[in-house]
């Protein structure tokens, strides 16, 4: 039947990136009931996701970056790693360190330039993960007005997952700046797992093309709406 | 409603594993064994039969149309499913304490990958396969048109291939309708054809046959039939210049559509580095003129007519698979009757012609794993009725031997010897001759 053989073409097919910036709390009170370990643990947890879901995916090619915030915000992971051959190197909590998380999100909003930010590439997706509120609010209003004054940063999708009783939704919010799209609570370190898988489902969902942000975010931020929710992923109803 | 066994005793909206579901036409109970994944319509487990046969079962999310899925599937499993790529509903199931219901299916086995995958793999199928994959998802897609049904959401989730066999599975078959039902889903933006997008028309098996020449053109060209140049430069994150990606998929896929390859509007060619560039030159014009039938009078005045149908697709897959042949370097390549002096898209040298044969059905190229057909002689469309087929020479590796697989005796007639006899189960060497199967005279020559 076969041609025994015979030499062919090689496979691929052209894509277009798909970056993650993942913004990641490592304060002082991120050692409290193993936060820190929760978060490096479901990070991990969530890669296969994310690769499987490339897989079966014909535009995104999906790269990680990450930014660590306490006293200070440091890229954690600065260049761009293919999630196939992504790894991530555990965090550590910074003992008594402050939340600088207007500095971290200074940082994204400088990679997501037009200037410096690939033409062809999806919607960048910002995930910020903390149990408390910025420390650095001057450098948080800075950011804010840099992330949504750049076209790029104004395009991204921005989800944010709440540790704890002490993240203070209303910066939150402000970095979501979308009504639709509620911040994602983890009222403890074992939900952390939870709601960063729920959140990679969204990425996903949003990251296709022709996606309802709204329909997305009620379907899987928001299970409990979910009641009357319809339609099939990346189909449109 | 009949389906709903009382409120949830113990309050989840799905079975759990080690749970027991039963079928409700047969009351025959299947056990959850695991979860497989989770969608935005319902959860999928793998279930197992008391025969130790594994199931899928697909259990519904509540939703508010949860009754009509009800008599949708119900409907779907009460016929038998119209080709064996299908993986049909088999009968709903029911849990005797968990709300809602579920539905039982085949086990979609692991061989199956989909589309994607297989073709951002570096090493690709070889073309017979890849002809075998298009083939079998064009007859499947046949016997559910000819049933008055339609698919509505041909994506790269649901058509599933094995790259080693040719073999498809087309998965999520609940949303498979008649025409005549106007409500349900509308797609997968990308595949949907022009207008469902601009919503001046409802799924119907003309929506379907586009997004089937979707697919078929990301099978063939390794990308999408109307992303090229025109759609890449819009991509900008320019201050006030960057549009959203739902608004530009809407524009290029839906208002105002362009084929890479359309012959009168050069104005979205694929970029220069796209794999589109380099396997549309490989195939042989007859079977590019098919897509470009399919994205130009296709692409904007929808109608069976200007879509192209199964019928269309399987004579030009079957077309193309009689246009294979190698060249001298080892590389896979078409004959292409319409083209003289092409070039190997490997080696660069303009391939030597290999002997080719004229029957009713047209000509063909013998080379390796060349197979003659019924429909080659009588033109029955018995594409699967082999009655002969080549063969490396035993003792010769670079010559072709030609092997009576059917019942009759052939009479052959090679240039310059007398008339010669191959009886079934012989073998001929390739070389120029008349010969008659039956009253049907053939001829091969270089």
């Amino acid at each position: 039947m076969t041609q025994l053989n015979a030499i062919m073409p090689g496979g691929g097919i052209s894509r277009r990136s798909l970056h993650i910036f993942i913004l990641a709390d490592c304060s002082g009170s991120m050692k409290i009931d193993g936060r820190m370990q929760a978060l490096n643990y479901a990070i991990a947890s969530i890669t296969p996701q994310l690769i499987s879901w490339e897989k079966e995916q014909e535009q995104a090619q999906i790269f990680i970056r990450a930014v660590a915030f306490a006293d200070n915000a440091t890229w954690h992971i600065q260049t761009p790693e293919p999630i196939a051959t992504f790894n991530w190197p555990p965090l550590n909590h910074v003992e008594k360190g402050l939340t600088a998380m207007g500095e971290a999100i200074r940082l994204v909003a400088d990679a997501l330039s037009p200037e410096k930010f690939e033409p062809r590439a999806l919607r960048p997706v910002i995930l910020l993960i903390t149990d408390g509120k910025p420390t650095d609010i001057d450098q948080f209003e800075i950011g804010i007005k840099e992330l949504f004054s750049n076209p790029v940063g104004k395009a991204s999708i921005r989800l944010a997952i709440a540790i704890g009783q002490g993240a203070n939704f209303s910066f939150l919010n402000r970095f979501i700046n979308d009504a639709d799209i509620p911040v994602m609570v983890a009222e403890n370190a074992d939900q952390i797992v939870v709601k960063l898988t729920a959140a990679t489902l969204a990425i996903s969902k949003m990251s296709s093309i022709g996606s309802d942000r709204k329909e997305v975010a009620e379907q899987v931020i928001m299970p409990e709406a979910n009641e009357f929710g319809v339609g099939d992923e990346g189909t449109i109803v | 409603m009949s389906f709903l066994p009382g409120t949830s005793t113990n309050g989840l909206l799905y079975p759990q594993v080690g749970d027991e579901v039963k079928m409700v036409r047969t009351n025959t109970s299947i056990r959850i064994e695991s979860k497989v994944a989770e969608g935005g319509q319902g959860v999928v487990f793998r279930g197992v039969d008391k025969n130790g046969h594994d199931l899928a079962i697909k259990w519904y999310k509540k939703n508010k149309y949860l009754e009509r899925q009800y008599r949708s599937i119900e409907n779907l499993a009460s016929h038998s499913r119209p080709h064996k790529a299908f993986a049909w509903p088999i009968d709903i199931v029911l849990h005797s304490n968990v709300f809602g219901f579920g539905y039982a299916m085949v086990w979609v086995e692991a061989r199956f990958i989909s589309l994607v995958e297989m073709l951002k793999q570096r090493l690709q199928p070889d073309f017979r396969t890849l002809i075998s994959i298009g083939t079998e998802l064009v007859e499947a897609f046949s016997t559910l048109h000819a049933r008055g049904l339609c698919y509505k959401d041909i994506n790269f989730g649901n058509l599933l291939v094995d790259p080693n066999t040719g073999e498809v599975a087309i998965v999520d078959n609940d949303n498979i309708a008649s025409e005549v039902t106007k409500q349900g889903i509308k797609g997968t933006l990308r595949f949907m054809a022009p207008e469902l997008i601009t919503n001046t028309a409802a799924p119907s098996t003309v929506t379907d046959l586009y997004s089937l020449s979707v697919f078929l053109f990301y099978l063939y060209m390794h990308g999408h039939p109307l992303e090229g140049q025109r759609v890449n430069v819009s991509y900008t994150w320019e201050p006030g210049q960057n549009i959203s990606e739902t608004t530009l998929a809407t524009h290029f896929f839906g208002e105002d559509p362009i084929f890479v390859y359309d012959p009168w509007d050069v104005s979205n060619r694929p970029d220069y580095d796209s794999p589109i560039v380099r396997w549309w030159d490989i195939y042989p014009t007859s079977f590019k003129n098919v897509f470009i039938k399919a994205f130009t009078q296709g692409l904007k005045n929808p109608s069976l007519m200007t879509r192209v149908n199964e019928t269309e697709w399987r004579n030009a897959l079957y077309r193309l698979n009689d246009q294979l042949s190698i060249c001298s370097c080892g590389a896979a390549i078409f004959v292409d009757f319409e083209q003289c002096n092409k070039k190997c898209w490997n080696c660069g040298n303009i391939p030597a012609l290999p002997f080719t044969i004229s029957t009713p059905s047209g000509i063909s190229a013998l080379s390796e794993g060349f197979k003659l057909t019924k429909h080659h002689i009588y033109k029955d469309f018995k594409y699967r009725e082999v009655i002969g087929a080549t063969e490396r020479h035993p003792s010769q590796p670079d010559q072709l031997v030609l092997r009576n697989t059917s019942n009759m005796t052939w009479s052959i007639e090679p240039v310059g010897e007398e008339l010669k006899e191959v009886k079934p189960g012989q073998r001929m060497l390739i070389r120029p001759m008349r010969m008659s199967i039956g009253s049907v005279i053939i001829e091969i020559s270089r």
